[in-house]
């Protein structure tokens, strides 16, 4: 009978640590499918922030310092994947997450910035617009108020400076 | 003899040069230099300054009798006990922001170094992953371009402390040689095919294996 009760612990023993083994590789295989995914994600919005900064033209103090917290972002990366690599995966989402995070805050900034500059760019056309305008009609004055008529009288005083001799157009001797 | 003559033979002008008058000639002056001007704002604006730029990779070591890095005093000896400490040091004059990445081959010494292509890996073998060395830099500004020696700013990425070692699995690449050559391999990353790209900026140690 005591044996029989022994027989029987052992047995739920051993199912016990069977569903706990098993329930634990879901929970890492899921673990690490989730990690992978963020190191993904947070490496294809790091792409997408580089190209956003390389199409900027004016590199001032504000956007070095964006330069530096995107560089913190893919240091960020870098520790993710080696911590995948090193099957850590918990602390490897932790990286990753923080690093799309950054990101996304990063991405945000960017795109204000952008807004700024198009309108700076809009206001500086509309001052060479104008500018220009005021230059055409300055020229367009100066034509003919000035220029022309200097063009005609010159026109005039060398056709006045000019002497016609008559009497010799039809081969006269 | 009748002599031919049509209507402008006629004509016969005066001599001397027409009076020119100096108002007329500022007024010219005023008109051709306010067109150039917008010409020259408008170029400036639509059309940035784009010159080509350059990066900078150089090795250095750590002096410690006055505390300073200098580009002399190389290790010329490598052995499996022994690592080597050496400093890199990059540096973005390339008037754009630069994602790097440095790689660290071990090759032959006998082997060539391309300016056009990399190392290939049937030939060397990567010190650390790719990942290692990798590095965002902001360009220099105009006044950061004049600077000299290492300083510290958004354009440069250093000096990084790198240890250089040798294994088993390193040495396989040499064969029987005793000489060898750790490549410092400067790329950079080209958004349009989404990869790194050889820079074609390379330096190198060489190296006795013991």
């Amino acid at each position: 009978m005591k044996n029989k009760l022994v027989n029987r612990l052992l047995v739920y023993i051993c199912i016990l640590m069977l569903f706990t083994f098993f329930a634990n590789s879901d929970v890492f295989a899921q673990s690490e499918e989730e990690a992978e995914q963020l190191i993904q994600q947070a490496s294809e919005k790091l792409k997408t922030v580089l190209s956003m900064l390389e199409e900027m033209e004016n590199i001032n103090s504000e956007l070095r310092e964006i330069v530096l917290q995107t560089d913190d972002s893919l240091q960020l990366i870098n520790e993710a994947k080696q911590l995948f690599k090193d099957a850590q995966y918990d602390l490897a989402k932790q990286k990753a997450n923080q690093a799309l995070t950054q990101l996304e805050d990063i991405e945000a900034e960017i795109a204000e910035i952008n807004i700024l500059v198009i309108k700076e760019s809009w206001l500086l056309y509309s001052i060479l617009g104008v500018a220009s305008a005021f230059a055409t009609f300055g020229f367009v004055f100066l034509f003919v108020k000035k220029l022309y008529p200097w063009f005609k009288n010159k026109q005039i005083e060398e056709y006045g400076n000019l002497e016609i001799i008559y009497g010799k157009e039809h081969g006269e001797k | 003899m009748a002599k031919k003559n049509n209507k402008t033979d006629n004509i016969n002008p005066k001599k001397g040069l027409p009076k020119i008058n100096p108002k007329k000639i500022i007024t010219l002056v005023i008109v051709i230099s306010t067109i150039g001007t917008i010409v020259a704002i408008t170029s400036i604006v639509f059309f940035p300054n784009q010159q080509n730029g350059f990066s900078e990779l150089s090795l250095l070591t750590f002096n410690s009798a006055n505390e300073t890095y200098v580009a002399n005093n190389y290790p010329s000896q490598i052995s499996k006990a022994d690592n080597i400490t050496i400093f890199f040091m990059v540096k973005n004059f390339e008037n754009k922001i630069v994602y790097y990445q440095l790689q660290i081959k071990v090759t032959k010494i006998s082997q060539n170094i391309s300016l056009e292509n990399p190392l290939s890996l049937s030939n060397s073998k990567l010190l650390y992953s790719n990942e290692t060395y990798e590095k965002i830099l902001s360009p220099a500004t105009e006044r950061e371009k004049e600077e000299e020696g290492v300083q510290i700013g958004g354009y440069i990425w250093g000096p990084v402390n790198t240890t250089l070692f040798m294994n088993d699995t390193l040495a396989t690449v040499l064969g029987t040689n005793d000489n060898l050559k750790i490549v410092f391999e400067l790329w950079r990353f080209n958004s349009l095919i989404d990869d790194f790209q050889y820079s074609g900026i390379v330096t190198f140690l060489e190296l006795i294996y013991n």
